[in-house]
């Protein structure tokens, strides 16, 4: 798979991006592919999100084809779209929002972060909020969008919304947490290194012939480890 | 033909999903590979496509519902076909209008509302057919051992499941109707055609159907034990008082949960959770506490109780009780809970025992604080007692822990003075 890193980019040219590729792995033209990037400060919200969870009514809210509700992006915040053909990593939509989970709480872990997963609340939070949030689109079986990792953002935008349809949610960030400032291009680091290694730990790759299924992927790393945290 | 569009199960453990929008209106044309609708489960919105082309005849589910997967949501067919008339089934408000006309002129037969399949796994290895199409089916709601395979030995094709589209094939056996007749006396003379009732299930509501889900999967999954004490009041009857009359207003309930707190506290397996393979630690003790309404139950959560004093608690938890009898309870403030407490003392209950919420360790429930003979000094004198029962799940403690945590509740109760300083 590749691996991209489009550094700052607005929200409807990533999206574009996204799109392009989207179609093109659905059609097997290019690799899955990991966008990695941050945005100009935005606001977006998924398809069934409610407007009732932005505050402010001077802000203006891109709506856009994800689950989940309202969120922020902005500098500081690692952004990442993994455009993954899950129909050939075992087309279960709860088991890939777990898997990204799992990739935040390992990442956030390499930073001495303990983040963890609150049952029925998607997203990764430590004691004092929310560190990483997930919204994921899918069509044709790949998938698009993917989590925001909150590393050194401002956190100030988060009050103006509801953020992900909690009222009073608290956000939190990688700096607010460690010990160390990391850098949105050290963790982008961190996620570039680990992502296809989880990937295919937790969501094999597989190929259908007669004979039954055979792993596909180079980077497989030994099957049914590591069981995902799904309920 | 009519197809139905069901919706889809999108992961092992997606019991339900919320349609978010039509991509298509009734009437339009719809070509196979469009996508139709967009549904979303957990942070997940997916993109559904038609398998089959036509018209979508009609739309049974409207945006933001969230409805049981292979619900049927929509239909799809040829322009003008007439459509089977839309049984009752679990969906929430069943779209019954526009089908009366359907009966005389409907070319095709109405097959009952198949419910949602779920394949048997024997019955699934006998078909034979490749993964991908295993997938398709499954997605569509379609019992592969319905299908008449066209490929070598019978091998059932993706062309196979696509010709049936999904329609009326689940129908195994035709729904047997539960006799109405009974219930319904024939006045007329002449033998009239068979009266179909359609009223015999009342859909649920949505808060009757969450608590139908969770109650079910606790009762299948968790292996419950329950152990009762009778608790001592008269000096928590006291504390009540005296609290009263200085302005504070508290109830029992508001002691139980606080001297719930303290004992969770010294005894946490029992504000873990079981999950899988572990257990589950929670740092903080969020209490819920069961409040009943005339529609169903809710069960607002009293966060990091360990951190409230009493009166903290009895100020939130009649905050949250006032928000859950008008409505406009958060779905924040409903979760997250790690311990449940149901009390029907006020309606006089002696003792009673509860069914735990998932993934909780236990709940207790709480009877009524009455007049009954306790023995003291060798008499018999009167006393106001408590009877409390914690329903705990057996693979996280032991009965012993329960009889000490309870103990303690017991402890805290009788001697309330140790919850107030």
């Amino acid at each position: 798979m590749d691996v991209s890193n489009l550094g700052l980019i607005d929200f409807h040219a990533a999206y574009a991006i996204q799109e392009r590729l989207v179609a093109q792995v659905a059609s097997g033209e290019a690799p899955e592919t990991l966008l990695l990037l941050e945005h100009p400060p935005v606001y977006t919200i998924g398809s069934g999100g409610s407007e009732a969870n932005v505050l402010d009514p001077a802000i203006s809210v891109v709506r856009t084809n994800r689950g989940g509700d309202v969120t922020w992006h902005g500098p500081g915040q690692l952004v990442g779209y993994p455009v993954i053909d899950l129909g050939r990593r075992g087309r279960d939509l709860h088991r890939y929002l777990r898997f990204l989970e799992e990739l935040s709480i390992r990442v956030a872990g390499e930073f001495g972060v303990a983040a963890r997963r609150v049952p029925g609340k998607t997203g990764i939070w430590t004691d004092r909020g929310k560190l990483a949030s997930i919204g994921v689109g899918v069509r044709r079986w790949v998938a698009m969008h993917g989590f925001a990792l909150n590393v050194a953002p401002d956190l100030e935008p988060f009050a103006r919304i509801n953020p992900c349809g909690m009222a009073g949610c608290p956000v939190t960030s990688l700096a607010r947490e460690a010990d160390a400032e990391p850098t949105v291009a050290e963790v982008a680091a961190r996620v570039e290194c680990l992502f296809p290694h989880l990937l295919n730990e937790l969501l094999p790759c597989e190929t259908e012939t007669e004979g039954g299924r055979h792993v596909c992927c180079r980077l497989q790393v030994a099957r049914g480890k590591a069981p995902l945290d799904v309920r | 033909m009519a197809t139905e569009i069901t919706m889809p199960k999108l992961s092992d453990t997606m019991t339900e999903g919320r349609l978010i929008s039509w991509k298509k209106g009734v009437g339009e044309q719809v070509n196979r590979g469009d996508i139709i609708a967009e549904v979303e489960t957990d942070k997940a919105n997916m993109e559904l496509e038609a398998f089959t082309s036509g018209v979508l005849l009609e739309t049974r589910v409207t945006p933001g519902e969230l409805v049981p997967v292979g619900t049927v949501i929509g239909i799809v067919g040829a322009a003008g076909e007439a459509v089977a008339a839309a049984p009752v089934a679990v969906v929430p408000e069943p779209a019954v209008t526009e089908t009366a006309a359907a009966a005389e002129t409907a070319p095709a037969p109405a097959p009952e509302e198949p419910p949602p399949v779920h394949l048997s796994v024997a019955g699934e290895e006998a078909v034979k057919a490749s993964p991908a199409v295993r997938r398709l089916a499954r997605e569509l709601g379609i019992d592969l051992q319905t299908v008449q395979g066209t490929g070598p030995d019978g091998r059932v094709l993706q062309e196979d499941l696509e010709r049936l589209g999904g329609a009326g094939v689940t129908v195994a056996e035709p729904a047997a109707q539960p006799a109405v007749a009974e219930t319904a006396p024939v006045a007329g003379t002449e033998p009239a055609a068979p009266r179909t009732e359609l009223h015999d299930a009342l859909p649920l509501s949505r808060m009757r159907s969450a608590i139908a889900q969770n109650v079910s999967t606790s009762w299948r999954t968790t292996p419950h034990f329950s152990v009762t004490v009778e608790i001592v009041m008269d000096a928590a009857a006291e504390v009540v008082r005296e609290l009263r009359e200085g302005g504070t207003p508290v109830s029992y309930n508001d002691l139980i949960v606080k001297a719930c707190a303290m004992a969770l506290f010294r005894f946490p397996q029992l504000n873990n959770s079981f999950a899988g393979d572990g257990i589950r630690m929670n740092a903080d003790v969020n209490i819920g506490v069961a409040v009943g309404l005339p529609e169903g139950l809710l069960i607002p959560v009293v966060r990091e109780c360990q951190r409230l004093s009493l009166r903290e608690i009895a100020a939130e938890s009649r905050r949250l009780a006032e928000r859950a009898r008008t409505g406009s309870i958060s779905q924040q403030e409903i979760s997250g809970g790690t311990f449940t407490i149901s009390n029907l003392g006020m309606y006089g209950v002696d003792e009673f025992a509860s069914i735990i919420l998932p993934p909780q360790a236990a709940i207790l429930a709480v009877g009524a604080v009455a007049d009954r003979p306790v023995v003291r000094d060798g008499s018999v004198v009167a006393a106001k007692t408590m009877r409390a029962t914690l329903s705990a799940d057996h693979r996280i403690v032991d009965g012993l822990y329960v009889a000490q945590f309870l103990g303690e509740v017991k402890r805290l109760l009788e001697n309330p003075v140790l919850m107030l300083v």
